[in-house]
């Protein structure tokens, strides 16, 4: 039990001593999982939100593979980037692997699924009726999907934030494909997990912390935009 | 005047409108009374030209179908104020700020909803949401108006209220409403002509 105490003491020190290699890594977690979903949503809320509002042939069966694209485990997606970012395949060239850009590559892959299936159901349910209403109150297309996108702009806010928390959480996949490298690809869950088997516990405390901050308050905010609905 | 001939609208297999020839006069004011599951909001959605995929034919005659709008049972209120709700319309016709205002406060005013004007739509109780819905749908002065029971959510002075400024807007505008009602006394009090569905329902007589 002392470890553990002591182990907590010792990343409260971390944490208010601003311990450089500490924020270095929360850095880097934030902006790999922060790009990774801003790209992601770039993508995602266009194509979900103009695919939900169209009734289309075949939309179960898209719908099936959407949402099972949704759970996808974030090692597979660490897999097949490492395996096209390798030296001998299509990417190789790029010389990404073990660099941050791959990082952001694999979370791009990993939440795209994810948001793409929240965005494409808000817009099946919530869009449709929208977009019926502008259009018997006389908007045209153009307006329509303005219309579409202002109306739900908050839930689409509460799916990027349930986007970030996703990335920003995960270890598998950056794990894989960043290698964890120390000063450069090194993020809050590949530390948190190389330092547990280490028997290390301060710093990985110490980013736990940061983590759980940083999800609850991410969760807060999702909490409080579904209750000003 | 609308004139339907040989119209048939199915869901996948499922044929829920069957309808070989109809014609509704689209002056004063028109109730539609039937049964659930009739097919009646089926119908409104397609003569206000929401859904489109349909057999037969659907004639609007003297009307364009930017001059129709239906209030369904299940409006939509946008996430905004009550003005903003009623002037959207308008706001998309390109109108001036002066003649918005001036349109938007004189249907606050029918409808006896002035205090409402700021308040977020998502705060209103079902009755006011109503109203708003209603009087955004008379806001661009469209020629004929399409309600799904447009006073179910009223109590009895509200309803009142909406049944006068409808039947004043048909006579100021020179528009037409089509209106789903169960409420026999209400049809009494507005209705010019009753169309009963199930006498022109293929199948059902």
């Amino acid at each position: 039990m002392d470890y553990i105490i002591q182990g907590v003491s010792q990343a409260l020190t971390l944490l208010l001593k601003l311990d450089r290699e500490l924020y270095s890594i929360i850095l880097l977690s934030i902006l790999v999982s922060l790009s990774a979903t801003l790209i992601a949503t770039a993508l995602f809320v266009p194509i979900g939100v103009s695919v939900g509002l169209r009734k289309f042939k075949r939309e179960r069966l898209f719908e099936k593979i959407l949402f099972s694209m949704m759970g996808v485990p974030s090692v597979v997606i660490g897999l097949v980037v490492a395996l096209l970012m390798s030296r001998r395949s299509i990417f190789g060239f790029l010389g990404l692997l073990y660099t941050p850009g791959a990082m952001i590559i694999a979370q791009v892959l990993l939440v795209f699924p994810l948001g793409m299936g929240l965005s494409y159901k808000l817009s099946k349910f919530q869009g449709r009726k929208i977009k019926n209403e502008g259009k018997l109150l006389g908007a045209k297309k153009k307006d329509l999907l303005i219309l579409v996108l202002k109306e739900l702009k908050e839930e689409l806010l509460v799916i990027f934030l349930t986007c970030f928390s996703r990335a920003i959480t995960e270890v598998g996949a950056v794990m894989i494909v960043g290698g964890n490298i120390k000063g450069r690809t090194r993020v809050m869950t590949t530390t948190i997990s190389m330092l547990n088997s280490m028997g290390e516990y301060p710093m990985g405390i110490a980013l736990g912390i940061i983590l759980m901050l940083l999800t609850f308050g991410v969760n807060s905010v999702v909490y409080i935009l579904h209750k000003g609905e | 005047m609308i004139e339907i001939k040989n119209l048939v609208k199915s869901f996948g297999k499922r044929r829920v409108l069957d309808i070989e020839k109809m014609v509704i006069d689209t002056m004063g004011i028109t109730a539609v009374r039937g049964e659930n599951g009739l097919g009646k909001t089926t119908l409104f959605s397609l003569i206000s030209g929401l859904e489109k995929d349909f057999e037969g034919e659907i004639l609007k005659k003297g009307i364009d179908e930017k001059d129709i709008t239906f209030v369904q049972q299940d409006f939509y209120l946008l996430k905004r104020t009550v003005y903003e709700n009623i002037s959207y319309p308008l706001k998309i016709r390109k109108w001036n700020n002066e003649m918005i205002k001036k349109r938007v406060d004189f249907l606050l005013s029918e409808f006896k909803i002035e205090h409402l004007s700021d308040k977020n739509a998502s705060r209103l109780s079902s009755g006011e949401s109503q109203k708003v819905a209603i009087a955004r749908a008379l806001s661009f002065r469209p020629k004929l108006i399409l309600l799904d029971e447009p006073t179910s959510n009223l109590d009895k002075e509200s309803t009142f209220l909406a049944e006068s400024v409808l039947s004043k807007y048909t006579q100021d505008e020179k528009a037409g409403i089509i209106m789903i009602s169960h409420d026999n006394d209400q049809i009494k009090r507005m209705a010019d002509q009753t169309i009963e569905l199930k006498d022109y329902i293929k199948g059902v007589n």
